[in-house]
């Protein structure tokens, strides 16, 4: 038994340090003023600004497109993503961005898209 | 007054929810007739008639929520939200069984009829286990009817119901067309629904979930084993029976997964089969475990050690299943996961299921009234405080005291080999590579939850201490753990820590079955394991040294080092585990096949995981941008370059082959549209486009409800794949109308208006334009034909102000043109007049309309003749080498487990006729010795309790 609880308690303390604590703490979920004061990668969650447009030229450049988005603190900055424009962009519910600042663009190497769920909408009608 | 409410049919719902109610209330009849069977005397058993005939009535009652939710749908009743949410009538009805399980309440029902349908199983051939067993799984089926109910008690509310008529809906209550009459007559919303999402209409849809539930159910069984064992005191003997379900459990749920990974893959454009989302993780995490239990379980039947850690792992692999679905059902995901459902309120309900059999498991493996008393007391004092709202809190003072009670329950209850394992023998490592497969479990589980460790790190009693630490130490981490707010993990932080963790198991697949269930000789395995072990090596270094380490350090992408290095290791070490496996296979396939199921299933794991390295790791974008407009010249802002601009007739290079786009072709099945993209695959002679070698269409199902769905098309070749899918596609390419609007070779396409300002640049289908001048110019008229023009011989019209902007214009060809759309004023009549430039090379018109006096700038359209309107996608091709290593792998393991099963069946037959000793159990001879016989036991326990007393 005893081999067992040295292998066991070792794996627990490597694990408790190694696994939980050491790695934990990467990359986060910030608002835009909060990722212009970091120098890492980050991750911001809001809404596309349908308002203004999305830009993206694939006979250009296919692998880029532009926007701009509202953090949840509604702070509203234009981001800058290395990827195909991604279908149903537009109707999305819900947007997170990952990257970080560059200049005055946030330049994003990934995104994640909400797609809003198909409610009907009664009030419409 | 009454509402009389035309053409509704509301007899289904109530005939569905009845059922529901039925399948609740004998589930927990069922609950109660199994715990009088446990206690009254074995040998009349008394209510065995009455606990079967609860079970056959919840089955009943399962069955008939099941055929009346399908019926339903079949007859198109929309005004029940259910059908109407995921059904419409123009649906193929092949679709129809996945569009019953698409929502959050028809997966729910998924599994409730299968532990309902695998009941039978237990009933059939349980024997003296069936009592207890029915008893554990009612009491789960009394959590997943529930789930189905959909009644409020106040303001909690249980469950949510298939079987609502919208108008009943929680968030229709009280809006005015819920008291027309006629509503279902006048409203056009509700004539038909709103269908199945395009994406999930394939058969995988159909296969993957009851595969994937089926598991999910199997996983349920072993759990009652378990609990059974605790519940009758028969501690060393519940682990035969749950041996075969756990494996059966094990293949099914893997089967389960790996569909869904190769749906992924097939007809999704995930462009993988595996991206470590927090869906598929939540589903593999409880299958590493369930498959470290089974090898537990093999360790206790052959050597009856490792008691504790049988009953640990099985108990958390089904806590972890319903872990899972609260993962993925409560929409505590939605920030962090592509498929996680996103709708709330089930948050409770699934963390009260799952910490009531935590409870229950802790209750039953603390033998004794007092720590039962006491811990339950703990439990109730933690659920007030959960149902005041401190359920953050609470949970985690549920989570340290239910630890701390099992730790207890462990020291106190559970035997202690007083002999130290053999180091040299095939249960120890065999119980360090359960061990590994769980530690590297809890590494991914650990990550996947960081949502749910945000909500508690931002509750009072986690947050005020780090916080305190903080400000005391300003260390860097405990500010981000203060700020509750960390990210998901990417998948490349899964695939360097699972890959160090699969070098270990690789290592142990291999090596563990050379060692006897006893001390074994090391110069023995030595001996049987040194040629595949230098064959082996040899191959797996060959393989790394050409995937990972001659390719030069400035083609590595960033972070793809440190990968490759960890995969050069793990590459040979897993050749190693399918060479020694299948040695040993043909070491003891003189003893028949049925013996080989192990290694077979070992040789396969270690396909699988070799095939999903490989290609994974050398997964190669072909579809790179060779060709066009140098993107850096235009956008200084990088790209990833792995998307191509093809447009039509165009013949690109890409890796081996040329590739050109032949043509798009509408097609219609099931009444859906499709459009597919033909692209041809050309040989590469010296450098110029050959013969044609293969053809892939990848296409677009069109859905104007719920966007377009994207399909790959891949072709097979036996050692690589190339995969194909569209990234990007203009709306009106799309639409077959304006295929035929542009046989007019005079049309134009909708012109798109652009505001600038000298230096800026528009982007036209066919052309970049920049503006280079504005300029003020003297307008004259051409008597003859009353035109306006710049410069010319007739008399200057001074009540005419003339505007040029002079654009430079570049077209594909990289030709540079200059074009001036002109714009003109009448300071009399306020009227104005443009002039179009046309370019007929690139077939764009520019017409120049508006200017903004006071920014400088100005408004021009730009449109492209249809006829010359590129006709084009953005498309990504990949190469994925060794793929189909990964799914013969699969195959492999399904195969070789099934075999094992179906040995463990036999022999478990044998034993219970003539209790003759199985092959396995003659090989080893300390069995005996540490096996504690129940009533031993159970009597010292009845001391030690009497102690107390």
């Amino acid at each position: 038994m005893k081999k067992l609880l040295i292998i066991g308690t070792v794996v627990i303390a490597a694990l408790t340090v190694g696994v939980v604590l050491l790695n934990l703490s990467s990359s986060h979920y910030v608002n835009f003023t909060e990722a212009r004061e970091s120098a890492r990668e980050v991750h911001v969650g809001g809404f596309l600004v349908n308002t203004k447009p999305v830009e993206y030229n694939p006979e250009i450049d296919p692998n880029t497109f532009s926007f701009y988005m509202k953090d949840r603190t509604g702070q509203e900055q234009r981001v800058i993503v290395n990827k195909a424009l991604p279908d149903g962009f537009e109707q999305s519910s819900g947007l997170t961005v990952i990257g970080s600042m560059n200049g005055n663009n946030f330049v994003a190497a990934d995104i994640l898209i909400k797609c809003a769920g198909s409610r009907y909408n009664v009030a419409q009608q | 007054m009454e509402i009389e409410y035309i053409g509704e049919q509301a007899w289904w719902g109530q005939l569905g929810h009845l059922f529901v109610v039925a399948a609740c209330v004998t589930s927990i009849f069922g609950v109660v007739a199994a715990a009088l069977r446990v206690k009254s005397n074995p040998l009349d058993d008394k209510w065995k008639s009455t606990a079967r005939g609860l079970y056959i009535a919840h089955s009943v009652s399962v069955l008939g929520i099941f055929f009346t939710l399908l019926l339903m749908m079949i007859n198109h009743r929309f005004e029940y939200h259910y059908v109407w949410d995921h059904t419409k009538s123009s649906m193929s009805m092949k679709y129809i069984l996945a569009a019953m399980w698409e929502g959050q309440e028809g997966s729910t029902l998924l599994w409730l009829l299968w532990h309902a349908i695998l009941g039978w199983f237990v009933i059939r051939k349980g024997g003296e286990w069936e009592g207890p067993v029915i008893g554990v799984v009612s009491l789960v089926q009394v959590f997943l009817s529930m789930m189905l109910l959909g009644v409020y008690f106040g303001d909690v509310h249980i469950g949510s119901s298939p079987f609502t008529l919208i108008r009943l809906r929680e968030e229709n209550f009280g809006l005015p067309w819920t008291q027309i009459g006629d509503y279902l007559q006048k409203i056009p919303l509700f004539q038909d629904g709103d269908g199945l999402n395009p994406l999930l209409q394939n058969y995988w849809m159909t296969i993957h979930p009851p595969t994937l539930f089926a598991g999910f159910a199997l996983v349920t069984f072993p759990f009652a084993y378990a609990i059974a064992g605790l519940w009758t005191g028969k501690l060393y003997t519940w682990q035969k029976p749950a041996l075969v379900w756990t494996f059966v459990a094990i293949v099914v749920l893997g089967t389960g997964i790996l569909m869904g990974g190769a749906w992924a893959y097939e007809s999704l454009s995930f462009g993988g089969f595996w991206a470590w989302d927090p869906v598929e993780n939540a589903s593999l995490v409880p299958w590493m475990v369930l498959v470290g239990a089974g090898h537990v379980m093999m360790i206790h039947k052959i050597k009856g050690r490792s008691l504790f850690t049988t009953f640990l792992l099985t108990i958390a692999s089904f806590l972890l299943i319903v872990y899972s679905t609260f993962l993925t059902k409560s929409g505590i995901l939605a920030d962090s996961s592509v498929h996680a459902f996103t709708e709330e309120g089930l948050n409770q309900e699934l963390a009260v299921f799952m910490c009531f059999f935590l409870w229950l498991s802790i209750c039953f493996m603390l033998r004794n009234k007092i720590p039962i008393i006491i811990y339950t007391t703990i439990a109730l004092v933690v659920w007030v405080f959960f149902m005041k709202g401190y359920s953050g809190s609470a949970m985690i003072w549920f989570g340290l005291s239910s630890f701390a009670f099992m730790v207890w329950s462990y020291m106190k209850y559970f035997p202690k080999e007083e002999k130290e394992e053999e180091l040299w023998s095939r249960e120890f490592w065999m119980f360090i590579g359960s061990l590994v497969l769980v530690v590297a479990a809890i590494q991914i589980a650990w990550f996947t939850s960081i949502p749910v460790i945000n909500k508690f790190l931002a509750t009072d009693m986690l947050h005020s201490p780090i916080q305190a630490l903080y400000d005391k130490y300003q260390w860097e981490s405990f500010e981000e753990l203060a700020n509750a707010n960390l990210a998901p993990k990417k998948p490349g932080y899964y695939n360097k820590w699972q890959a160090g963790f699969t070098i270990l198991v690789m290592l142990l697949m291999a090596v563990g079955q050379y060692f006897k269930y006893r001390n074994t000789k090391f110069a023995d395995v030595a001996k049987a394991l040194w040629i595949p072990f230098v064959a082996a090596i040899g191959t797996g270094i060959i393989l790394a040294y050409n995937f990972y380490i001659k390719i030069p350090i400035t083609q590595l992408k960033p972070g793809q080092e440190s990968l490759f290095a960890i995969l050069t290791i793990l590459v040979p070490f897993t050749v190693f585990s399918i060479f020694a496996n299948a040695a040993y296979f043909v070491k003891i396939f003189k003893g028949g096949i049925r013996k080989a199921g192990a290694s077979i299933a070992h040789v396969g794991f270690g396909l699988l995981i070799l095939g999903a390295v490989i290609s994974t790791s050398k997964k190669n974008t072909i579809s790179v941008n060779t060709s066009g407009i140098d993107v850096r010249a235009v956008v200084n802002e990088g790209n990833n370059e792995e998307n191509l601009y093809m447009r039509k007739g165009d013949t690109l290079m890409m890796g081996e082959y040329f590739v050109t786009y032949v043509e798009k072709e509408w097609t219609v099945l099931d009444g859906t549209d499709y459009v597919n993209f033909h692209v041809d695959f050309l040989a590469n002679e010296n450098g110029k486009p050959g013969e044609k070698q293969f053809r892939l269409s990848p296409f677009i199902q069109k859905n104007e409800q719920m966007g377009d769905a994207v399909e790959p098309d891949t072709k097979h070749f036996w050692y690589k794949d190339i995969y194909s899918y569209i990234k990007y596609i203009e709306g009106a390419q799309l639409d077959k109308r304006t295929s035929e609007a542009a046989k007019d070779p005079n049309a134009y396409t909708m012109p798109v208006n652009n505001t600038i300002a000298i230096g800026d640049t528009i982007y036209a289908d066919n052309a970049i334009v920049i503006l280079k001048n504005i300029s003020r110019m003297d307008v004259t008229v051409d008597t003859s034909t009353n035109a306006f023009k710049s410069s010319g011989s007739g008399p200057v019209d001074t009540n005419l102000i003339g505007v040029a902007a002079t654009f430079e214009l570049i077209d594909r060809n990289m030709n540079r043109r200059t074009i001036v759309p002109t714009f003109y004023a009448n300071k009399v009549t306020g009227r104005t007049t443009q002039l179009d430039a046309v370019d007929s090379i690139s077939g764009t018109k520019f017409t120049f309309w508006k200017v903004r006096p006071e920014t400088g700038e100005i408004d021009v359209y730009s449109s492209v003749k249809l006829n010359m309107k590129p006709d084009f996608f953005i498309i990504e091709v990949s190469e994925f080498p060794a793929i189909n290593v990964l799914w013969l792998g699969c195959l492999v393991m399904i195969i070789g487990t099934v075999i094992a099963i179906l040995e463990r069946v036999r022999i478990n037959k044998l034993s219970d006729k003539e209790k003759a000793p199985d092959q396995e159990q003659t090989t080893m001879n300390m069995d005996d010795i540490f096996r504690h016989s129940d009533e031993k036991f159970k009597t010292q326990k009845d001391e030690e309790a009497n102690k107390k007393a």
